[in-house]
């Protein structure tokens, strides 16, 4: 069953109105437009990023960009395609702000990937955060994008920029990944 | 291979139904992906800004920026406003600067008459 989709909140929201609005400098209206898309915005870092009080920074940020270019944007995509895009690219430049040397850790597989804040409430959530963590960003950010948000393959496309085809094919490259993770971390915890 | 493609791709069928129930593998990849969707629908649940976090929005960029270069246009407008201006009347400053001497310089025969007040006597 696909996860639900951001904009079926059950609400009705006039986004070509607020948009208009925001352009026009109503913050009030861009409000309206963080209040519904925050939550999601927030997932989409986290999921990248792992720490929870890193990652309402980042939202912070996100929707200081969103705020600052609304005037840019041009409605080709959807508005919320368009937020996961900032949301993405801050997410992916604050990770590679905490990584100390890239010439250091080009031998690694992975920079080593910070303790959170806070421990997950769930020793499943710790696990998918330990487990996302060892993803390529491309494949964590393609399964946040589907696994977590609930993004058609076309929006997943609109929102990374990519070709259908690739989102199909990484997509599947990325499950099977964290899918083969999963498996290792299991069978682990089970001889202990 | 092509069928775990379709169990990583999430698309269901009647075919793939069949297949699980014969083939243990691809049973466990099933097993392991309704796992992963499990996590992934529990996070999508938890994972939430803290009750007290709020977006702060600054006040719009570009209005500001219109405001400083309002700002920059002020001196230019005064600039243009006072070289515009008529101008100044013509004054006469010369009898206001000029300064009448207390000590007036004595005349020649002046200071004749105090040297040889004789002389000069009628």
């Amino acid at each position: 069953m696909d996860p639900p989709h951001p904009t079926n909140d059950g609400t009705t929201l006039h986004e070509d109105g607020l948009v208009r609005r925001s352009k026009a400098g109503d913050r009030e209206a861009f409000g309206q437009i963080v209040s519904r898309y925050q939550t999601a915005v927030y997932r989409v870092v986290r999921g990248i990023l792992g720490d929870p009080g890193e990652s309402e920074d980042v939202t912070q940020e996100v929707f200081l960009k969103a705020f600052a270019g609304v005037r840019r944007f041009r409605g080709e995509a959807h508005l919320f395609t368009w937020l996961y895009r900032i949301a993405v690219n801050e997410a992916l430049r604050a990770l590679r702000r905490r990584r100390p040397n890239p010439l250091e850790a080009a031998g690694a597989p992975e920079a080593p990937f910070p303790e959170p804040e806070e421990r997950e409430e769930t020793p499943t959530l710790e696990t998918l955060r330990r487990l996302l963590a060892r993803l390529p960003e491309d494949h964590r950010t393609i399964v946040i994008l589907r696994d977590l948000e609930g993004l058609s393959y076309r929006e997943i496309a609109e929102t990374l920029e990519i070709p259908l085809g690739t989102v199909e094919s990484r997509l599947f490259r990325a499950r099977r990944e964290l899918r083969t993770l999963w498996r290792k971390d299991k069978e682990a915890r089970n001889a202990l | 291979m092509k069928t775990p493609r379709a169990l990583y791709a999430g698309t269901p069928s009647p075919e793939l139904e069949a297949h699980l129930s014969a083939c243990e593998e691809c049973r466990r990849i099933a097993e392991d992906l309704s796992e992963i969707r499990e996590a992934f629908a529990l996070a999508r649940a938890r994972w939430a800004p803290s009750p007290g976090f709020r977006v702060l929005l600054p006040a719009v960029p570009w209005r500001g920026l219109a405001a400083a270069a309002g700002l920059l246009l002020i001196p230019l407008f005064a600039w243009a406003a006072l070289s515009g201006r008529p101008p100044e009347p013509a004054r006469n400053l010369e009898p206001i600067l000029q300064t009448r001497s207390p000590n007036p310089i004595p005349s020649d025969r002046e200071i004749l008459a105090t040297i040889f007040p004789e002389v000069l006597r009628p």
